[in-house]
């Protein structure tokens, strides 16, 4: 292309992309999808779009896998169909309610729950996608947060995966024991058959980390102490993404043995 | 000796114009401007020959030009949007050249006349100007200190390292996270297609509070539609974006401009795109 052809087209195509994102598109803009800024270190814009993917993913697998009576329970106000941007009461924002095996359950995005047995000035948690079972019948439009069985922290990177990332998951595992509701011993994690097993996809077995980003060396000790694992190289496809470790891996006596 | 820019319809068969209150002094130059909009051009260049004093107050002075070269190419306006000083609406140039004469710097006078685009200084205008101004005060909030700027008005002095920087950060901000759109679609219709009771169309998907809800869902679906037809993203045919090409810009040279220093007069003896003298009046 010659010059001027060159920078004629530069400029129409940046006149382009200004008229589609004025006014409201400039929210857009400036308020999702840009990199961090100070006030927000951690958080990127880039992530509410993958959190969401990894959350429709999930969902998606579930119906896949069987769930029948999912629905998704809209948020109070004219814009039902909303999650939260920064961390929020559960009441106030959308998430999917469904029931498996008599007992219901709600897969939340983003919304804040309160750890058992968490002291009065402890802060409220809000993992990127929570699986929750909740004390209440599927038709209801109950909003109580419900006892946490597994949560996945998804992460999108330019580079790799940090270990702040791995840090913050290893967190709320420890503030969310999953064995809570079945009882099981710490390193009972993930028997064969478990609930997570039999209606979550492959990727969703495993509380986990949800990364774009390539593998990373990461610490196996804890990820089996405290009973997460790694999906990466994730983009919200079902059919090979696989947690590492695996979930035979968390089981109690096919571990790999400590040297 | 000043610079200004002149309509060059205004120009009669006598190459005289007439002007109110006219800023030009004899022997200063000009470039002449033809056109309106996008197809406004550079067309020639002159110099004030004489100024007969009006016979009255309400009445135009009179301005005869002479000198008269037509530049050839012409030099269209768009091209020059990003090399001018005199130039703020970058995205739309012909707003700066609405009066019948407009002052120009001295740089951007020569810059027309030897047809030299600033290739940095394009690009790095270009891209900020596609930007919501909440996002380029961000850039500059964050990469103040890294570009060098006179110490005269607090003007970007190098380019090319406004250029390098505001092309990654573009890359951070717009494009990294746009081309995580397509995907987050195709993952939407895929849970849309089975029917799970109560999710609306795409449209309706927001983030935020109920009192500032930010339409994540119709945004991303304009995203889409400006990934597939807008240049700077989409690639035609098999050849480059546009916003990869221009990664070829920053490694141009910026124009040293070593000849305006041994000019005495207003133009160069010689130049090899001029052709011929205008004689003819340009409109």
């Amino acid at each position: 292309m010659e010059r001027p052809d060159f920078i004629t087209g530069l400029r129409e195509a940046c006149e382009d992309l200004r008229e589609h994102f004025d006014d409201d598109g400039a929210a857009w803009l400036t308020d999702v999808v840009p990199p961090a800024t100070s006030d927000q270190p951690e958080k990127r814009g880039v992530e509410y779009l993958f959190e969401l993917l990894c959350y429709f993913a999930l969902i998606r697998g579930l119906k896949q896998r069987g769930v029948k009576t999912i629905r998704l329970v809209r948020a109070p106000g004219s814009t039902g169909f909303r999650f939260p941007y920064a961390p929020g009461a559960k009441e106030n924002f959308a998430f999917f309610r469904f029931e498996w095996e008599g007992k219901v359950y709600d897969a939340c995005a983003g919304t804040e729950i309160r750890p058992p047995g968490a002291l009065a000035d402890d802060p409220n948690e809000a993992p990127d996608i929570s699986l929750q079972y909740v004390n209440t019948h599927v038709g209801s439009d109950n909003r109580e947060p419900g006892h946490v069985i597994a949560l996945w922290d998804a992460k999108h990177h330019k580079n790799s995966m940090s270990k702040a990332d791995e840090n913050q998951l290893l967190r709320w595992c420890t503030l969310f024991p999953r064995t809570r509701m079945q009882g099981q011993e710490a390193d009972s994690y993930y028997r064969p058959g478990d609930l997570l097993e039999k209606m979550c996809p492959d990727a969703f077995q495993v509380s986990c980390i949800l990364t774009n980003a390539r593998a990373t060396p990461f610490s196996s000790t804890n990820a089996y102490r405290y009973g997460y694992s790694f999906v990466f190289e994730f983009d919200g496809s079902l059919d090979t993404a696989r947690p590492n470790p695996t979930r035979k891996q968390h089981y109690k006596g096919i571990r790999p043995r400590s040297r | 000796m000043r610079y200004f820019a002149i309509r060059a319809n205004m120009m009669m068969d006598d190459h005289t114009i007439e002007v109110k209150r006219p800023r030009l002094e004899v022997g200063d130059a000009a470039v002449l401007i033809k056109g309106t909009g996008e197809a406004m051009e550079f067309v020639g260049v002159c110099v004030v020959e004489s100024i007969a004093p009006r016979p009255s107050e309400d009445e135009p002075d009179l301005v005869t030009l002479s000198g008269i070269i037509e530049l050839t190419p012409h030099r269209p306006l768009v091209c020059f949007a990003g090399s001018l000083r005199r130039v703020w609406h970058y995205l739309h140039p012909w707003l700066n050249f609405r009066r019948a004469v407009v002052s120009l710097e001295k740089d951007d006078f020569w810059s027309i006349l030897y047809y030299e685009v600033d290739p940095q200084r394009t690009l790095f205008r270009c891209l900020s100007s596609s930007m919501p101004d909440s996002l380029l005060d961000d850039f500059f909030r964050r990469h103040l200190r890294d570009i060098p700027t006179t110490g005269r008005g607090n003007r970007i002095n190098n380019y090319r390292v406004a250029a390098e920087l505001f092309q990654q950060f573009f890359q951070d901000s717009v494009t990294r996270p746009f081309s995580l759109v397509p995907r987050f679609i195709q993952e939407f219709d895929s849970l849309a297609e089975m029917r799970i009771e109560g999710v609306p169309d795409l449209g309706q998907l927001t983030i935020g509070t109920a009192d500032r809800p930010i339409r994540l869902g119709s945004m991303s679906e304009r995203t889409a539609l400006v990934l597939s037809e807008n240049q700077l993203f989409a690639s035609r045919n098999g050849s480059l974006s546009l916003l990869e090409a221009s990664g070829a810009m920053l490694s141009e040279a910026e124009p040293t401009r070593p000849h305006r220093r041994s000019l005495n007069g207003p133009f160069p003896e010689t130049m090899n795109f001029v052709t011929r003298v205008w004689r003819d009046p340009i409109l």
